[in-house]
């Protein structure tokens, strides 16, 4: 688990996050805490009906209803192994040896807590959106607290972030944040004290930044302050290259931890439903084009999907989970659809 | 190529623009931020280059389809030229006598025409290529500012200088100064702009064989049709008695007669007549002219008082007829010219007789001058000798021994008739012919001859006794009263022609006198079928022989030494021949305004004078009244006319009119209309090219299925 920061994510004065493009002036990263925005009811009231903890058998340190694949100091014996040098001669078994004469190491399966770390893309990609605001956080707003009047990707993503991390530590559970974009913009360490919710939502109170998406670094600079293994949920819209959306996937999978990718797309993006030629801007300082969007829809759509196809395809070669989040619909059913999946993927693997 | 709406052309082709700036326009619209930015650049990629292709064929299909139908709009014409309306105009100005035809408001066609081209000055630019030519049509017309100049200040000088003339419409000057045009300058388009209320116009006449080449025909002043307008003129005038001397009571009464017709309103009317005699400006005589219903002509006579009668240069005096002011106050006068003189110098041209015998000449001599108040200085010349009798010395001669005039001396006798003198003829006593009858054919205009094969014949007749023709014509029931008493016993048989004069004839129905102008239609020469010797003829001994004489030698003499013409005519602009050195205008004479300046356009009395700066002779320009018609020329037969005139020029009919706009026909040429129907059929196959084209680039697997 990554060392806890000095302070809370502080919003980004440095020079990566000016202005990136002119059509799209800084943003005020004030956390504005209001946990309502994030947590809708019906979203919750969806989650609540399932157990997180039974999704995985992670390592934890608390003592729960998570069985851990690693065999280590816990109270459930599981078995004896032939002692080898270096292990420590603690956990040798006196017994077994006054018995036997062999030297055996005792081994014990232990129930853990469950360590998710969730990961939101905060790059400029993120602050696209179509749907309007009063539409979709069902609040009664119309605007944002910075005064959008959209509902963005990253609006979307941050409420589904801080609905796993409200549902995680409320079980008991131990729940991380990574706000990322090129790098790591904001972390909070592993908890499971109930005043982390706060501190969560103090770190999803930011905005995106006109930078592009470097999923495999961000990864390597998580995975390098991390030692037990986790649940990683990385909410994007993974516009990065696939190659390297795979390889980060790999190093995950490397590391033995698991991961449930959650890209969040909006419906425009999906779609394209534009008719009069127009000047796109790109959010990540990508350039300016004008064009005629029916002239380009067919390969634009077939592109775009081609992309999530990758990404899906990515995510399964290494037996993690692919869900596609549209910011139109509600949070709850493509996140309880996948953890549906996963409870019986590991219920599987229990039996 | 050049156009018949260049403005239209000039906004089509601006409006092609238009797609440009749409195309600009929707390319600046407020940008949509996007974030799958990776995507979109994938997928332009792989279109790019068909995108920008597709995209500039669809602008350049609208500018093109936007230009070409602009250019069909405007209509093209088959001419070169800048391609615009842009090129030289002639502004072709009517002031023909018609023009001077007022309405009540006093303004007359002619203003309004002017104003018309005064305006129409207005729409052209000399920084845009615009040049001006001002032409008139009074004939025979004047090219006031030729070749046309970019100076419009010049033409609006030259505009206020025109009057209205005493002339018919003419395009001649137009067709000369066109033709003046060289090459080089025939290059630009040449538009011809016609202002005219065609009024009094016959378009047939008018552009009959004019073939001129101009790019455009322009009508564009006021067509009115449906006015009914009156106007009076005085159509003809002539007087009895040319030469006027002295006041004997043998002399008649100098009287001046003429024709008034009228057009328009046929009511029964009185027109008044007023004779003003110059130099002195006196009146000299005043009559009436009536009208009764449906009369279109009525015939007038007045006396003038001798009086009144003062000579001026070479003894001319000149009688104004004026009518009364009317629309058109341009025909409302005429004039003729006299002769006062003190006596007139007659020659008789005989052998002087041996003493005691009665000769032709005798009675000759006798019935001119029977006293001394006759005014008539008579004297004898023998015929050897009239060769030396200077010219201009004798206002009349009476050759009586025609057979005994040596070639000399009928030489003279040619000079005399050329000066608008009197020649009488009659055979000699001898009754020879042969010599003198060949004379004949070649000192007067008409064919005289004598019937040598017939001989001289010898049977007794008498004459007719029905009214005399010619210089006899006043004698009327003098002569009918006292000519039945002539007897005619010998005599010769005269052949003549149409145009000779038979002032008698005898019982046989055979001319006795024949009256005819001298070869160049001046003077005059009246040949008697008989001597006047009493064994040919006792018409000497007769009452009538002196009024006779008396007549002959009183309107006789001096005719045609005053030559009439119609103003525009080419008569009304001779030449400086028959002694003529210059011609001049002599106000006191006159009594009008001066023509200089318009020569032969304008009503008026002239004066040719000699190197000698003597006068020779009068020219009297009358106005032409048939042109001073109110009937306007059907626009039809006009635009018809015009068409024939200008072959290939587009007949462009802009007139204001009292008629239904709608009516106005455009004419333009086949050619053109071909043409703009050639491209907007293209028009239309651009139109659907962009609409697939534009599908294909909106929807490209669609538009390629």
């Amino acid at each position: 688990m990554p060392e806890a920061p000095a302070n809370p994510p502080q919003p980004d004065t440095g020079p990566n996050a000016g202005p990136g493009t002119a059509a799209k002036p800084a943003r005020d990263d004030t956390p504005r805490t209001d946990p309502h925005l994030y947590l809708h009811p019906q979203t919750l009231a969806r989650l609540g009906s399932f157990e997180l903890r039974a999704k995985m058998i992670v390592e934890g340190v608390m003592s729960g209803m998570h069985r851990s694949p690693y065999a280590g100091v816990s109270v459930e014996f599981a078995q004896h192994r032939p002692y080898a040098p270096g292990d420590d001669i603690r956990r040798l078994d006196w017994k077994v040896y006054a018995k036997t004469d062999k030297l055996q190491i005792k081994q014990y399966q232990q129930e853990t807590n469950l360590d998710l770390v969730v990961l939101v893309d905060r790059s400029g990609s993120m602050n696209f959106g179509t749907r309007l605001y009063a539409d979709a956080t069902g609040s009664g707003r119309t605007v944002s607290m910075d005064g959008r009047p959209n509902w963005t990707k990253f609006d979307h993503a941050t409420a589904t972030a801080a609905a796993l991390a409200y549902v995680t530590v409320e079980q008991g559970d131990r729940c991380g944040m990574v706000v990322y974009s090129d790098e790591i913009r904001g972390l909070l360490p592993r908890s499971g004290r109930k005043t982390t919710w706060r501190q969560i939502v103090d770190t999803l109170s930011t905005q995106p930044i006109d930078r592009e998406t470097d999923f495999a670094r961000v990864i390597e600079q998580t995975l390098g302050q991390i030692t037990n293994r986790c649940l990683f949920v990385v909410v994007s819209d993974f516009f990065d290259d696939p190659e390297r959306i795979r390889a980060a996937f790999a190093r995950v999978k490397h590391r033995g931890h698991d991961l449930i990718a959650l890209q969040v797309l909006d419906r425009a993006e999906t779609e394209f439903p534009f008719d009069d030629p127009a000047r796109f801007v790109g959010l990540e300082r990508d350039g300016t084009l004008r064009l005629d969007p029916r002239a380009i829809k067919e390969d634009y759509l077939a592109a775009i999907h081609g992309h999530i196809e990758l990404v899906r395809k990515a995510a399964r070669s290494f037996g993690f989970d692919h869900q596609v989040v549209p910011t139109h619909d509600w949070l709850g059913p493509p996140i309880a659809a996948m953890l549906a999946k996963r409870n019986a993927m590991i219920r599987r693997a229990g039996r | 190529m050049s156009f018949l709406h260049p403005l239209i052309l000039t906004a089509g082709l601006l409006a092609v623009s238009i797609p440009i700036i749409i195309h600009f326009i929707r390319r600046r619209r407020r940008p949509i931020e996007w974030a799958a930015m990776r995507f979109l650049q994938d997928a332009l990629r792989k279109r790019r280059r068909r995108l920008r292709l597709e995209q500039l064929l669809l602008l350049l299909t609208r500018c093109l389809l936007v230009a070409l139908l602009a250019i069909a709009i405007a209509r093209p014409t088959s001419h070169g030229g800048s391609g615009s309306q842009l090129g030289k105009h002639v502004l072709v100005i009517d002031n023909s006598i018609a023009s001077a035809w007022r309405d009540a408001a006093g303004v007359s066609e002619l203003e309004r025409s002017l104003d018309a081209a005064r305006e129409h000055l207005r729409t052209l630019d000399p920084s845009q290529g615009d040049s001006v030519g001002v032409v008139t049509m009074g004939s025979p017309g004047e090219s006031l500012v030729w070749p046309p100049s970019p100076d419009l200040d010049a033409a609006r000088r030259a505009l206020d200088r025109i009057k209205s003339t005493d002339s018919r419409a003419s395009i001649a000057a137009l067709r000369e100064a066109i033709g003046s045009l060289n090459e080089d300058e025939n290059e630009s388009r040449l538009n011809v702009d016609l202002f005219s209320s065609w009024q009094g116009v016959n378009p047939v006449e008018l552009f009959a064989e004019a073939n001129i080449a101009a790019d455009s025909v322009r009508i564009l002043s006021e067509f009115q049709s449906e006015d009914v307008r009156s106007n009076a003129g005085i159509s003809s005038m002539t007087v009895t008695t040319p030469t006027v001397v002295g006041s004997s009571l043998l002399a008649p009464q100098t009287r001046v007669q003429g024709t008034v017709t009228r057009t328009g309103e046929l009511d029964a009317e009185t027109v008044e007549i007023e004779l003003i005699a110059y130099p002195g400006g006196a009146i000299a005589g005043t009559t009436s002219a009536r009208f009764e219903t449906g009369e279109t002509e009525t015939n007038w006579t007045a006396g003038i008082e001798d009086s009144a009668l003062i000579g001026g240069r070479g003894g001319r005096v000149s009688v104004i007829a004026k009518l009364e002011d009317d629309a058109n106050p341009n025909d409302n006068s005429a004039g003729v010219v006299l002769a006062r003189r003190r006596e007139l110098r007659v020659g008789v041209v005989e052998r002087l007789p041996i003493r005691g015998d009665v000769t032709p000449g005798t009675w000759v001599l006798a019935a001119l001058s029977p006293d001394d108040r006759a005014g008539i200085d008579s004297f004898r010349i023998d015929p050897a000798s009239l060769r030396s009798i200077p010219a201009g010395s004798v206002d009349a001669l009476f050759v009586l021994e025609p057979d005994r005039v040596p070639d000399a001396g009928w030489s003279r006798i040619t000079e005399l008739l050329d000066r608008g003198g009197l020649v009488v003829i009659t055979p000699g006593s001898s009754g020879a012919t042969l010599g003198w009858s060949e004379r004949l054919s070649s000192l007067v205009s008409s064919d005289i001859s004598i019937n040598t094969d017939a001989g001289l014949r010898e049977d007794r007749i008498g004459l007719q006794s029905q009214r005399p023709s010619g210089l006899l014509e006043s004698l009327g029931s003098e002569f009918s009263d006292l000519i039945g008493t002539v007897q005619v016993s010998r005599r010769l048989m005269l052949n003549y022609s149409d145009n000779a004069t038979v002032s008698m004839f005898d019982e046989t129905n055979n001319p006795f006198a024949i009256e005819t102008p001298g070869r160049n239609e001046n003077g005059t020469c009246i040949v008697f079928a008989s001597a006047f010797d009493i064994s040919w003829t006792d018409l000497p001994a007769r009452p009538i022989f002196l009024p006779i004489v008396q007549e002959i030698a009183r309107r006789g003499s001096g005719r045609g030494l005053d030559t009439i013409a119609i103003a525009g005519q080419p008569e009304a602009n001779p030449p400086t021949t028959l002694g003529v050195d210059r011609w001049i205008y002599d106000e006191e004479i006159s009594g009008e305004e001066s023509p200089i300046g318009t020569p032969g356009s304008l009503a008026g009395v002239r004066i040719g004078v000699g190197i000698d700066g003597e006068l020779v002779r009068t020219l009297v320009v009358r106005p032409d009244t048939t042109a001073a018609g109110t009937v306007f020329a059907a626009r039809t037969e006009l635009e018809d006319a015009m068409a024939e005139a200008f072959p290939g020029a587009e007949i462009i009919d802009d007139s204001i009119t009292s008629a239904s706009e709608s009516e106005s026909p455009r004419r333009a040429s086949a050619w053109g209309d071909r043409l703009a129907l050639l491209i907007l059929t293209i028009c239309v196959v651009f139109a659907i090219f962009e609409a697939l084209l534009a599908r294909i680039a909106s929807h490209p697997d669609k538009g390629a299925a």
